[in-house]
């Protein structure tokens, strides 16, 4: 079978040098990085938008009876605009404790002082300072609390527990998997120049 | 490669460096009825005319946003400011949102400003040329948990001009007056109501395209609220920019001192 020839009239050759060359100057700048970026911080807001209304997220203020603090849905706000730098793209979240959740490690209160661990469900989300009528107490069993005084002096009446230091475990639940944020941004590139590429031929 | 050290969120910071502070005895309810545009320009909180107070809610919220301070320690600061000042609740409002020390009350103030600077950095991020060719829509959804949440949202929605879809999900074209129309404070980023749990998200060009919001060539076009341009003004500038748009937006309100007040009622 013989081959064949695709000839191309030269005014519709001219359109597609144009096209090409709008299109090299989308992806020869920062537009199609900065697609891939906001497509990872959307896949993050929405990550953190879903695990704000989850319950595994949120077991230390539901074992308690508490209400969350709504760490998540701010989290979600405090997303970052990506940030074009050199070859790549960055997202910062300003949330404060976020870091700590992703990759554990452990707390030390400072020199001579105690973390405070809600015990119940009003200290939940709270200070210690919020509450001004707390008391120090040793009990027996060697554990320090915070209780109020006008309670009753027992271990199922203390607001707060006190300890010199805690391990959290790390949980890179809290955000989505790289390979997610990497297919994510990749596709968006894909699909964003598809989108220039047909509005500059139907241009 | 994830890193634990964040940069400050630039354009939710500027939207916090315009505001002037703003003592007013209006409760939210006359507020309300003050151009969104002209008080995106102010710090203030319905009834607040203490300028010491006000100033110490800024600085607090811009710990806040920045994640310098979390929200436990940023509530904490204003009750003890407030302990300062030697504030006591009206008698039979302690705890509840008219006591200004209640949690109820700077959680609010300290949330809502947080999530208009947030919202604000966002919505100005996505004004570029490129994320609205590729996301011109948006939806309008369920981002944070409360304990009782609104149930009108899709009657609102359509009653702002938006379309609720078959499959329930509430989707129209970002720069719309849809969204100004559904927030209860006029603006076009969240948060659209007091406490609420709603945000946005992004939606794009093809699923806009299948839900036929828009065809393949349509562009958005940007927006802007004017941030940049106020910032190039010093601070006594803007201070008094906002007290003249206050005082031609509205024949009843006035400044005694440095407070706002309503005039009601004849003279």
């Amino acid at each position: 079978m013989p081959g064949l020839t695709i000839e191309i009239d030269q005014g519709w050759s001219e359109d597609l040098m144009t096209t090409a060359t709008n299109l090299a100057g989308e992806m020869g700048g920062d537009k199609v990085k900065l697609v891939m970026g906001d497509a990872m911080k959307e896949t993050i807001r929405d990550h953190f938008g879903e695990i704000a209304q989850d319950s595994e997220h949120h077991q230390s203020a539901l074992s308690l009876g508490a209400t969350p603090t709504g760490f998540y849905e701010d989290a979600r706000d405090k997303t970052q605009d990506p940030q074009l730098a050199g070859e790549g793209v960055s997202i910062s979240i300003d949330k404060e404790g976020l870091a700590q959740r992703y990759f554990g490690g452990d707390i030390e209160a400072r020199p001579g002082g105690f973390l405070t661990i809600p015990a119940r469900a009003e200290a939940y989300g709270k200070r210690a300072r919020d509450f001004p009528n707390l008391k120090l107490i040793k009990f027996p069993s060697g554990l320090y609390a915070l209780i109020d005084p006008d309670e009753e002096q027992h271990e199922g009446f203390v607001y707060y527990w006190l300890v010199r230091s805690v391990h959290q475990n790390e949980d890179p639940s809290v955000l989505p998997t790289g390979e997610e944020l990497t297919t994510v941004a990749q596709e968006s590139a894909e699909e964003y120049i598809e989108l220039v590429w047909n509005q500059q031929l139907a241009a | 490669m994830i890193f634990a050290t964040p940069v400050p969120f630039a354009e939710a910071v500027q939207s916090r460096a315009v505001r002037s502070i703003l003592p007013t005895s209006l409760g939210s309810a006359e507020l309300a009825q003050i151009d969104a545009a002209i008080l995106e320009r102010a710090t203030f909180s319905a009834r607040v005319i203490n300028a010491e107070y006000l100033q110490t809610i800024s600085d607090v919220v811009d710990d806040y946003v920045n994640g310098r301070v979390n929200l436990a320690t940023a509530r904490l600061r204003l009750k003890e400011k407030l302990a300062s000042l030697g504030y006591v609740p009206e008698p039979g409002t302690e705890g509840t949102l008219l006591d200004h020390a209640s949690d109820e009350r700077t959680n609010l103030v300290l949330r809502m400003n947080a999530q208009f600077a947030t919202g604000y950095g966002n919505w100005l991020h996505d004004q570029q040329e490129p994320i609205l060719n590729f996301w011109p829509a948006q939806e309008f959804l369920r981002v944070g948990r409360r304990m009782v949440p609104r149930t009108d949202w899709p009657e609102r929605f359509t009653a702002a001009g938006g379309t609720v879809f078959p499959d329930g999900r509430m989707i129209a074209l970002r720069n719309t007056p849809i969204w100004t129309n559904l927030s209860r404070f006029g603006l076009p980023y969240p948060p659209f109501d007091f406490n609420s749990g709603m945000g946005t998200r992004l939606v794009k060009r093809a699923e806009a395209m299948e839900r036929g919001l828009i065809d393949q060539n349509t562009m958005i076009k940007p927006q802007d609220r004017g941030f940049n341009d106020d910032m190039r003004f010093s601070a006594e500038v803007r201070d008094s920019a906002l007290r003249q748009a206050l005082l031609e937006s509205d024949d009843r309100l006035e400044f005694i001192g440095d407070v706002l007040t309503m005039m009601t009622g004849d003279i």
